[in-house]
């Protein structure tokens, strides 16, 4: 039995035209982290406060170790919230802040504050237990938040984009911190976020696309098989090539690619190719890997720009452009570190063959038809 | 400490110079006045003779009257808290119909006293409104208005006091309350919890602030009693007022006796509050950097930085 | 609609309702008694209605009275506010030193019983032979600038003070800075400090009384004298609501600028983690 389970949730405003959650299906096992990603209006938040109980769904069910808990209001669910901001209670010092949760369990004063030390020593802030809220740092105040939601001991965790308002080695610190909890205390999780890198923290990622799951399962499982178009350009660093997929291969400006089985199916599809599988071939030049018979294109370099300590370049594609007619393709290519390249010089794009590609026809939170077995 | 800013304008202390002189000038005036009018420095006519006539003459009344205004500030303010406590709360709870509901209550603040007091009058009178509408008998109905205890005085003060004691509460905690609500209830806590260990610590200061105001204001109210109390015992405005007003040149030193007590007691409360909360904030002070000298010596450098 | 929903609407509107039930129940007799030119006991409800408590209000100087009361608040408060603004200015702004003794100097006129400092003063004040309108404008102004100081200082706490040095560097001179920058920012401040200013002289009743003379007729005034009367009680409730416009059509005033957009906001730097 799944320690969380949304069943067929469903949600609309009264007198919005669309709906903001359309069929949401989804169980987390015990101890195990889902992330929900998704672009801003997708509708995560709303999933997860009906989750949490600050929402109401129009439809569907919320199971709770297999408890039906959609009636119930959040203090009745056995579930705990850390949100966006702190919000540490001011009127209370840090450790009391903690305290808060067991203390409304019945806890005495003392026992609930060993308690709460207990928590806070977790997340490293010990020595601020006797601080006030508006002198501790945004960090310091995120991780008493944390402390506090962990203190309630409650089994189920839900995260809403808890470190977007930090910067990035805070964040990256704050990551750390998370999977020492999830060492300790084997929390089921469910963390909804747009930071990709927070993401590969859990078990299993859930894409949400206009209020429907476009696909659920491990990152790495998103990122070699991504069900449409949508979930690819969340994804970020693929390239689209739009052609037509028949007998097995996919046909497009690039030329002829051999696609897996899955890929089984006929008609108009984009096939996905990741930066990093592309090379650059320049003729004439020598020692550059490109191997014999493997897909290229000609093109031209026009743009170079840098990711991290890699440099890519987008190349154009197609016809010559003295031409003017012919379609044109823009693709970007990751040149491995030390390579470099610059405006204007004349490419040949190849396709490493030791990866897998991949072709969807999908858009929007639609599974491409390609997809089968 | 002046800003050092390149100024717009005259400098700061000519900006409340204004406001100073005015509000000095009148209170102060007006209360070393009353005070020389008590020991009898100031008659409308004749020579100034220092004495204690007007504290002793009437100090029997004076003592009765003391007691009588102790009383109606007292019940009246209690009342107006809780009631502007659960105002508040009301307002504060849902969002929708709610602002009907402040809106209303902003406009009983504008009400003038006076006008309340007429009102009350006709409802709890003896063949009042009130009195009517539940179908009582004017003579078996109790005397709630000039009757031997001061029931719609401080009915009539708690009732438009509570509307100004909840809009002070609201103005004060509205804005991250409701977030913190929802952090309550995801961490366990019931609506009553809420309430008590979320709403009441954030309303605490304001609602102590507005029932000091509250507390001197009834202290030195008049037209309320002087229109729904009786005549004897009299709350100190009210007897102050009949003896200034009477023709016995006597008794304006009395008149002046008795506002003196009514301004002390409001001085002495107010001085009493204030004391409080500088000892609270001093305190506080104290503790954080009790509690700071101890992190440094328990914590090695560095740790804690982030 | 279900069962459960009309419960939960009814639990989720009842607070408001009760709290419009305890406001407006006290002043449900003089709305009735304004309109009633006959309601004996026992009746519920009277037994003739018609504008008599209005022809005797108005018998008794009703518009004359009204004139008065808006006279002297308007004069309260155009004096009272400015004042006002400036000290709140100097204390939202931080442009004084001892704030806080300021601020407590400023708030005596709360704590103090405004009877006991008009009694003190009445004498004096006849001796220099001030006028007795004068002499109350005077002492309302010095009960009315706790509320204005303090609505503006608030008002101005919220406002950045760079925005008149903004306005130098584009070329305005102080005044400009002042009259085209900073004030409208705080704009929504004054409007409430005058409406409360405006207050404090329209409901006025010992002050007026005392320092009056009993010769300066305000509403309430006149109502205090119509009270004392019996069988007045249509006049009386006719006075009384009269009394109550002026101030809740301030009061919407204030709300409708209130809801404004509000003023141009600089935006703070994040403190670093």
């Amino acid at each position: 039995m799944s320690a969380l389970t949304l069943a067929d949730i469903g949600h609309r405003y009264p007198d919005a035209e669309m709906s903001t959650l359309t069929g949401i299906d989804v169980d987390v096992e015990d101890g195990a982290m889902l992330a929900v990603v998704g672009p801003s209006g997708s509708g995560k938040s709303t999933l997860l406060r009906v989750a949490a109980g600050l929402q109401d769904p129009t439809t569907g069910t919320v199971l709770l170790d297999g408890r039906d808990v959609t009636g119930l209001p959040p203090e009745q669910r056995g579930l705990t919230v850390m949100f966006q901001q702190p919000h540490l209670f001011t009127h209370l010092n840090v450790l009391d802040n903690v305290a808060f949760g067991p203390r409304l369990h019945g806890q005495s004063r003392r026992t609930a504050r060993a308690t709460a030390t207990k928590y806070l020593d977790l997340v490293h802030l010990t020595a601020l237990a006797r601080r006030r809220a508006p002198e501790l740092s945004g960090g310091q105040q995120q991780r008493v938040a944390l402390a506090r939601a962990l203190a309630t001991e409650r089994s189920v965790l839900l995260l809403d984009e808890p470190f977007s308002s930090l910067d990035t080695e805070l964040r990256a610190a704050m990551h750390d911190l998370l999977a020492e909890v999830r060492g300790a205390l084997s929390p089921t999780v469910l963390m909804v976020t747009h930071d990709l890198d927070e993401a590969s923290l859990a078990d299993r990622v859930a894409v949400l696309v206009e209020g429907r799951f476009a696909q659920v399962g491990p990152l790495f499982e998103l990122y070699a098989r991504p069900a449409n178009v949508t979930v690819a350009r969340l994804l970020g660093g693929f390239n689209e090539v739009p052609g037509t997929v028949e007998a097995g291969r996919h046909l497009s400006v690039f030329g002829e690619v051999t696609l897996p089985d899955a890929c089984a199916g006929q008609g108009p599809a984009t096939l996905l190719l990741r930066r990093e599988q592309l090379r650059l071939q320049v003729p004439g030049a020598l020692g550059v890997s490109g191997s014999p018979g493997a897909p290229g294109a000609p093109g031209r370099i026009v743009n170079v720009s840098q990711a991290g300590p890699r440099q890519v370049v987008a190349v154009e594609i197609g016809a010559r452009p003295e031409s003017g007619s012919g379609p044109r393709l823009r693709v970007e290519v990751e040149l491995p570190l030390g390579q470099r390249s610059s405006p204007g010089e004349h490419v040949v794009v190849c396709l490493d063959p030791s990866h897998d590609v991949w072709a969807v026809d999908g858009h929007g939170a639609a599974p491409s038809r390609l997809l089968l077995a | 400490m002046t800003s050092g800013r390149a100024g717009t304008g005259p400098a700061g202390w000519r900006q409340v110079a204004p406001a100073i002189v005015v509000v000095t000038l009148v209170t102060g005036t007006g209360l070393v006045a009353v005070l020389a009018t008590s020991l009898g420095l100031m008659p409308l006519f004749g020579k100034a003779e220092l004495g204690t006539q007007g504290y002793q003459a009437g100090a029997s009344d004076l003592l009765l009257s003391t007691r009588e205004t102790l009383g109606i500030a007292t019940s009246s303010t209690l009342l107006a808290a809780l009631a502007g406590l659960l105002v508040a709360t009301a307002l504060i709870g849902t969002s929708r119909g709610s602002s009907l509901a402040a809106a209303v209550s902003a406009g009983v603040v504008t009400v003038p006293h006076l006008i309340g007091a007429a009102s009350v009058s006709l409802l709890l009178a003896d063949s009042g409104v009130a009195s009517r509408l539940l179908g009582v008998e004017g003579r078996s109905w109790p005397e709630l208005v000039g009757g031997a205890w001061p029931v719609a005085t401080v009915l009539e003060l708690a009732w438009k006091e509570s509307a100004f004691v909840a809009l002070v509460v609201v103005a004060s905690v509205s804005k991250r309350h409701r977030d913190l609500r929802e952090v309550a209830a995801v961490l366990g806590a019931g609506p009553w919890h809420r309430w008590s260990r979320v709403f009441l610590p954030a309303a605490t200061p304001a609602l102590a602030a507005a029932s000091l105001i509250v507390f001197t204001y009834t202290v030195g109210a008049y037209e309320v009693p002087r229109l729904l109390g009786r005549s004897y015992p009299e709350p100190l405005p009210v007897m102050a007022f009949r003896l200034f007003g009477s023709i016995d040149l006597a008794s304006r030193p009395q008149a002046a006796a008795t506002a003196m007590v009514a301004a002390s007691i409001a001085l002495v409360v107010g001085f009493l509050a204030l004391a409080a909360a500088a000892g609270a904030r001093r305190h506080q002070r104290r503790d954080r950097r009790r509690d700071r000298r101890r992190d440094r010596r328990t914590v090695p450098i560095g740790a804690g930085a982030r | 609609m279900s069962a459960l929903t009309v419960t939960r609407s009814v639990r989720r509107n009842a607070p408001s309702a009760l709290v419009l039930v305890w406001m407006l129940a006290p002043l449900v007799p003089i709305l009735v008694w304004g309109f009633a030119a006959r309601w004996s006991a026992p009746a519920v409800l009277p037994q003739d209605w018609g504008l008599v408590g209005w022809r005797q209000a108005l018998d008794s100087g009703m518009y004359a009275a009204l004139a008065r009361s808006a006279v002297l608040g308007l004069v309260v408060a155009a004096i009272a506010t400015p004042v006002g603004a400036m000290a709140g200015r100097a204390l939202g702004w931080r442009e004084v030193s001892y704030p806080v003794l300021i601020g407590l100097v400023l708030l005596a006129p709360v704590v103090l019983p405004p009877f006991a400092v008009s009694m003190g003063l009445d004498v004096l004040l006849l001796r220099l032979g001030i006028p007795e309108t004068l002499a109350v404008v005077m002492v309302l102004v010095a009960f009315a600038i706790p509320y204005t100081a303090y609505t503006m200082r608030a008002s101005y706490q919220s406002v950045d003070p760079e925005v008149e040095e903004q306005a130098r560097v584009l070329g305005a001179t102080p005044r400009q800075a002042r009259t085209r920058a900073s004030l409208p920012a705080v704009r929504s401040g004054l409007v409430a400090a005058f409406a409360l200013a405006f207050l404090v002289g329209w409901s006025d009743y010992a002050v007026t009384l005392l320092v009056g003379g009993g010769r300066l007729i305000t509403m309430p005034v006149l109502i205090g004298a119509t009270a004392s009367g019996t069988g007045r009680e249509p006049a009386l409730a006719a006075l009384s609501l009269a009394a109550v416009i002026p101030p809740v059509v301030a009061l919407g005033i204030v709300l409708r600028f209130a809801r404004r957009r509000p003023s141009p906001v600089s935006i703070q730097p994040e403190v670093s983690p």
